[in-house]
């Protein structure tokens, strides 16, 4: 019974990377098509103040229709604390899983050019290592919209992060908008490598914390990042992308440290 | 610095190791199974080739192409038939192009076979394959089509869905072979 309650969340929840094309640090409207299946691996490394935290993940994602996937990630994360004086402490487990749904509702063809848009729901599925792991489940919905061509991408998107309260305590919700411009250099031939460059622009709201309904005034705040990126596809079935998070404005809430750079790769392989 | 640095390199080296071949072989030993018989289908929205995967893992399950290759400026995908198997029609391709997230277009065969007629009509027989299709219209041939049975030409053709396993073939020209 516990299997088919987790099977039925997996399929109706969701999360946040992305497939073929698609930017680092924000969702795109692609759907792997028809009985697609992909394997994303990726790493992520950022810092805040001392703190360094670094995700390893396995995602998967299975296209069920042409314009339907499904996609669960399994993360391994890992917390590094360092205080001036003291010893570096350190944090590792398995995270919560994610999973989550995407459906590209709508999309236009031309020649050389896809248009489309698609709406995302996942959640974390809160069975992971409770050193590192929340014990209530994340939700998350967004929408994205873009273009792919031979020659320029664009994307747009707008993400909700929604915390569920865990024992009185309830990180911030977040609110994501971000925008992407693409460009491949040059159109190879079929088995040529192909390389595209990205730029982001992401925007993160983050509310006040809240413990046992009180507002942590030391949390939250408004975040823009730039985020350059570049992904090389050496074959057809093989997906590399590569990306750095800078911020450029951050108006934080009380005191808090400054966000740091984070760094992500990932590694996709198609079925 | 140093992990930067190891990660530039692994890029730089992995943009640089650029392959070139003219079409993908997705069969082992492709070259000595590769047939006379070609499809080109116009797939709109095809915008890079790792997307397009999703056309060549369709392409192998059917276990009737060779080899294939895209042109990306023009959308088109050509699509080298298995000697001795039937070849994918023009509804299949479609169906492939479309469950693989793409729009298809126009679709022409470049086939090689012979002229037969069957019950007062004319049919086109494709080499290496058990089938026979109809003709939308001859009226591209200028000389009688009676003259051409039995000779093996090449065919050069648009072709649309017709019936439950078959298509009808609209000629743009025949070249017969010596």
């Amino acid at each position: 019974m516990k299997i088919i309650l987790l099977f039925a969340y997996l399929i109706i929840s969701c999360s946040g990377t992305a497939f073929a094309h698609a930017p680092v640090f924000m969702l795109a409207p692609e759907a792997p098509g028809k009985g697609a299946f992909d394997l994303h691996t990726s790493l992520t490394h950022s810092r805040k103040g001392d703190e360094r935290y670094t995700e390893a993940e396995l995602e998967f994602t299975y296209g069920i229709s042409r314009d339907f996937a499904v996609g669960f990630e399994a993360p391994f994360a890992r917390e590094e604390h360092y205080e001036e004086g003291e010893e570096q402490s350190v944090i590792q487990g398995i995270a919560n899983p994610k999973a989550f749904l995407q459906w590209r509702f709508w999309d236009r063809d031309t020649l050389g050019a896809k248009y489309s848009s698609a709406l995302r729901l996942g959640s974390t599925v809160p069975v992971g290592d409770k050193s590192v792991a929340r014990d209530k489940p994340t939700l998350m919905a967004g929408m994205a919209y873009g273009m792919e061509s031979l020659k320029w991408y664009y994307f747009i998107d707008a993400r909700y992060q929604y915390n569920t309260e865990d024992n009185n305590s309830k990180p911030g919700d977040k609110f994501f908008a971000d925008i992407a411009i693409g460009l491949r250099p040059r159109l190879g031939a079929l088995e040529d490598t192909d390389t595209v460059f990205f730029l982001e622009l992401n925007y993160m709201n983050e509310q006040y914390a809240r413990t046992r309904d009180v507002n942590n005034p030391n949390s939250g705040g408004d975040f823009l990042f730039i985020s350059p990126e570049i992904l090389i596809s050496p074959s057809n079935r093989v997906m590399i992308r590569a990306g750095t998070q800078i911020p450029i404005y951050q108006e934080t809430n009380g005191v808090q440290e400054p966000k740091d750079i984070t760094y992500k790769l990932v590694v996709e392989l198609r079925y | 610095m140093k992990k930067v640095t190891i990660l530039s390199s692994l890029l730089l080296t992995i943009t640089l190791s650029v392959s070139h071949a003219w079409s993908k072989d997705i069969v082992q030993d492709a070259q000595s199974l590769k047939g006379d018989n070609k499809a080109y289908i116009r797939a709109d929205g095809l915008a890079c080739y790792f997307c397009a995967y999703g056309l060549e893992r369709f392409f192998r399950r059917s276990g009737k192409v060779a080899a294939y290759d895209m042109d990306m400026k023009k959308g088109v995908v050509e699509i080298i038939f298995i000697k001795g198997k039937p070849l994918m029609l023009v509804g299949e391709l479609h169906q492939i192009v479309y469950d693989a997230g793409y729009t298809p277009r126009e679709t022409t065969y470049e086939l090689v076979g012979q002229l037969e007629k069957s019950e007062g009509k004319y049919l086109f027989h494709p080499d290496g394959t058990e089938q026979s299709f109809p003709f939308k219209s001859l009226s591209i041939l200028t000389t009688d089509p009676k003259k051409l049975i039995g000779k093996t030409v090449t065919l050069k053709t648009k072709a649309e869905k017709y019936k439950e396993n078959s298509m009808l073939l609209d000629p743009v020209s025949f070249t017969a072979k010596n």
